[in-house]
């Protein structure tokens, strides 16, 4: 694994084909993201988007192809990789009848998520104290979905994997969360957003890919 | 991985209490099982001691297949075990405090049921401490295996697990079922070997479900 001018490297694939049963999710797919990077990946419905981040985090495995994430292969040390990845997935992941709070409670006893910088960022999303009490499943979609966001964000990690985080969400909430993204890569993180809000995230990408078919070209560097 | 089991099982016993599923399920077919074996065998009470430890591991066997196939549903809600997965979560202690979860709930289900039996059969539980003992350790291996069956057939449909779970847990509830038989029968020297052989499968099944639990995770 060799660092470039840009940072050092974090995740690295190099003609990657993913099959999904008989479906090729991602086809010869060539990526690179390092420190400190915001990154979008743009691209249609079932274009390989969610298949390249669930690849990162060691969901799916490729078929043919090299997979480096922090240096090591996904496929044998998927535990190792994801004690340093944060993913946020369009399902929200939270338990029905557990309150948002104690949702936050678990997740930070259990996932090393910091439970102060959850609560904060439920709030800088909008949510209140009174939402926070209530049961998860009573809560409206973007109000859930704020949750999961909160959870995510706050993960002691290196890598953040965020699947279509403006959906449901209103415009402020939208805003304070690429605010939040910019702060974390600020800080040294790298963060890979998979949306199709292209206004919105190029305004904030250091690069952009565009997905394909399954194949991930590369658009444009800040 | 001690600190993930009890954080794993407060909130596995908070979600039952909420959802009140095995209260609203199980309890009332445990008070069926009771009444019209009552009344089947009349007053024949010697009839109803003999059936007793049969009838008591049937319905608790019934409780702790429903009981695993809840841990796991919850799980599924959400996608929440994806969530846990991907953050890294100790997947052994994830199992222990599912399996800690499962018999907190069976047990209450147990005195329950143990209670009915004393009074609907005029049947005095003696061997109080042989009997508690001994279904505290079959309803660690029962649960145990359900959990990681119910792993391996997650996805598969949901009818597989009872019939895998049964041939697989048999030895542990044969045992079970011979230690309430000389149990109740004040016979608690007759107990010994069934209950080394309780203790052993249970503890087999405990050890190979922690080595286990994580691969069938990432499967």
């Amino acid at each position: 694994m060799t660092d470039s001018p840009q940072g050092r490297l974090v995740a690295r694939l190099r003609d990657v084909t993913v099959l999904l049963d008989r479906f090729p999710a991602l086809v010869r797919c060539e990526f690179d993201a390092y420190e400190g990077e915001v990154i979008f990946v743009q691209g249609p419905n079932g274009s390989g988007k969610t298949t390249l981040l669930r690849l990162l985090g060691g969901l799916v495995e490729a078929m043919t192809g090299s997979v480096f994430v922090f240096g090591r292969d996904p496929k044998t040390e998927a535990r190792a990789i994801r004690r340093e990845v944060s993913y946020l997935a369009h399902a929200y992941q939270m338990y029905e009848e557990l309150s948002g709070r104690e949702n936050l409670e678990f997740f930070a006893a259990t996932a090393g998520c910091d439970f102060d910088q959850a609560l904060e960022w439920t709030h800088r999303l909008g949510l209140i104290d009174r939402d926070l009490g209530a049961r998860f499943r009573v809560l409206s979609a973007g109000q859930r979905k704020k949750i999961s966001a909160a959870i995510a964000l706050s993960r002691r990690c290196e890598l953040l994997l965020i699947d279509e985080p403006h959906a449901l969400l209103d415009q402020v909430s939208k805003a304070r969360l690429d605010s939040g993204f910019t702060e974390l890569a600020r800080a040294g993180r790298t963060v890979i957003v998979a949306s199709h809000e292209l206004d919105r995230i190029s305004a904030l990408a250091t690069r952009t890919y565009r997905m394909s078919n399954g194949s991930a070209t590369l658009v444009e560097s800040a | 991985m001690l600190r993930t089991a009890v954080v794993m099982a407060k909130k596995d016993l908070r979600l039952e209490w909420r959802a009140r599923v095995l209260l609203n399920q199980v309890l009332p077919f445990v008070f069926v099982v009771i009444v019209l074996f009552a009344f089947g065998f009349d007053a024949k009470v010697e009839i109803l001691t003999q059936v007793t430890p049969g009838l008591f591991w049937v319905t608790t066997f019934f409780g702790l297949e429903l009981a695993v196939s809840r841990a796991i549903a919850i799980e599924g809600e959400n996608q929440a075990q994806v969530g846990l997965v991907m953050m890294g979560v100790n997947p052994r202690g994830m199992f222990l405090g599912k399996v800690f979860a499962i018999v907190v709930e069976v047990l209450v289900l147990e005195v329950v049921l143990s209670a009915g039996i004393a009074v609907l059969f005029n049947s005095p539980l003696h061997e109080v401490a042989l009997l508690a003992g001994s279904a505290f350790i079959a309803d660690i291996g029962v649960a145990t295996v359900g959990i990681v069956l119910a792993g391996v057939t997650e996805g598969l449909g949901g009818s597989l697990l009872p019939l895998l779970l049964f041939p697989v847990v048999s030895p542990v509830l044969l045992s079970a079922t011979k230690v309430w038989q000389y149990g109740l029968e004040e016979s608690p020297a007759k107990a010994l070997p069934w209950s080394e052989l309780l203790v052993g499968f249970s503890l087999i099944y405990l050890v190979l479900g922690i080595l286990v639990y994580g691969v069938v995770l990432e499967g």
